[in-house]
């Protein structure tokens, strides 16, 4: 028995020191230079799942650990973000915005068809901003609007039975209508985060607030636009970005290593079965709550 | 002493081979896989692929090292010990049918485990009642229970 352990082990411990032989001489090829792409697609949360109607979106918690990764390979020389994004919440657009601030390494923004609002305010926290003529950017903004349907119910005899311990608790219920006390408070709180994001891209853009301030009013600029008020650094598209990428890491060749979540099947399965449940489980609780109403406000 | 060998059932096989894969990506597979972490870990595959020829050769070369080995395993364990550690939790051995199990038996017999597409045609064999792949039969040697 003993003899039979022994060889067992022996072979095993053959089996591992050659695999690990040859893992070695297959990494040889691996230490060029490499440029991080992270694409940034879809509305910005902190779990990916969208806001509202819209059910695709792009998570914080997964791009910040990209930036991070890529911050950790010692083979990126640079990380290039490539954004498609209308926006999304306050403080995941924040979180993304923060990690590239901290990236040690030089961080360029691509804006495609859309970098705008919370997909703006990260671009702004990137070291150069990349964009077409006809890219869609800016939209400085917070905006906490939101469906209200108390007149609807109200039509079909279904009544809202106010049962709360404090005034503003089920605030932003579209249950019901607001009141101006209610009104003034959100606006208030719109107005404080809306205040940070002006904030915030006048210090990254390292431009006046007051200049910024009276660009944001919410309007969205076209590339070119965007280029004339000193919101975007070039007019270009990919390869210009790629190049911009490797003249701020240093580095004259690279490759490039794409840095995202690719859905597989039983992730799609999986995905459709935990909102099932997710849903199944919000109908059963949703008649008790110890949280407030959750007012989306969105940078979008 | 002789030892009362008995026919062994399919599932009783393949519990026992998916317990050696299991054995196999822990001694074999998990090193390669720190390797390629950042490669494969992002889930980009075919970008490498499209991307850049060399990684590519080294991922395919990486594909077929660990085929080879996974191949190597079986035949070492069951040339040493008539089985492997999966067969040995489940009191299965290799036997020959012609004589004394020899190393090109065992090599022959498991060549077919380099892919599980080629070990699936030859399993398909084994709907002949007598509980053997083609490749058992092609080396001579049985899988028996003890």
């Amino acid at each position: 028995m003993i003899k039979k352990i022994l060889v067992a082990v022996l072979i095993l411990i053959g089996l591992f020191v050659v695999s690990y032989a040859f893992s070695k001489l297959v990494s040889i090829n691996d230490a060029r230079d490499k440029i991080a792409v992270i694409p940034i697609t879809g509305i910005i949360t902190i779990d990916g799942g969208g806001i509202g109607f819209e059910s695709q979106g792009v998570s914080s918690t997964d791009i910040v650990q990209y930036i991070q990764e890529a911050n950790k390979n010692q083979n990126v020389k640079g990380i290039l973000l490539e954004i498609n994004s209308p926006g999304g919440t306050a403080v995941s657009s924040k979180e993304i915005a923060d990690a590239v601030k901290n990236s040690k390494k030089p961080v360029v923004s691509w804006i495609r068809e859309v970098g705008a609002s919370g997909a703006y305010w990260i671009s702004s926290s990137s070291d150069l901003i990349v964009a077409d003529p006809l890219s869609i950017t800016g939209s400085i903004g917070a905006t906490g609007s939101y469906l209200e349907f108390s007149d609807l119910f109200e039509k079909y005899g279904v009544t809202y039975e106010r049962l709360v311990s404090g005034k503003y608790k089920d605030t932003g219920s579209p249950f019901k209508e607001l009141s101006e006390d209610e009104k003034r408070l959100l606006q208030d709180k719109i107005n404080q985060i809306h205040e940070v994001f002006v904030d915030q891209v006048a210090e990254n853009r390292k431009l006046n607030r007051d200049q910024v301030e009276k660009l944001a009013t919410g309007e969205f600029y076209l590339g070119k636009e965007a280029y004339d008020l000193g919101l975007v650094d070039y007019l270009g598209g990919k390869d210009l970005a790629i190049n911009l990428t490797k003249q701020l890491a240093g580095i004259k060749e690279a490759e490039l290593i794409r840095y995202e979540k690719k859905r597989g099947i039983f992730d799609i399965v999986g995905g459709l079965s935990a909102k099932n449940f997710y849903y199944m489980g919000k109908g059963i609780g949703s008649e008790i709550k110890t949280s407030s109403y959750e007012i989306p406000v969105r940078l979008e | 002493m002789r030892e009362n060998f008995y026919a062994v059932s399919f599932w009783r096989r393949l519990i026992a081979y998916l317990v050696d894969l299991i054995v196999i990506n822990l001694v074999v597979v998990l090193q390669f896989n720190l390797l390629f972490k950042e490669k494969i870990a992002i889930n980009d595959l075919g970008f490498l692929i499209n991307s850049d020829p060399e990684k590519l050769f080294s991922i395919v070369f990486t594909g077929i090292i660990i085929a080879i080995l996974s191949v190597v395993y079986w035949a070492l364990f069951e040339y040493f010990l008539s089985q492997s550690l999966g067969k040995m939790l489940f009191g299965i051995k290799v036997i020959s049918l012609r004589g004394s199990l020899k190393f090109s038996q065992c090599l022959l017999r498991n060549i077919t485990k380099f892919s599980s597409l080629l070990l699936l045609f030859d399993c398909i064999y084994m709907i002949n009642g007598k509980g053997m792949r083609y490749f058992d039969k092609l080396s001579k040697t049985k899988v028996v229970g003890t």
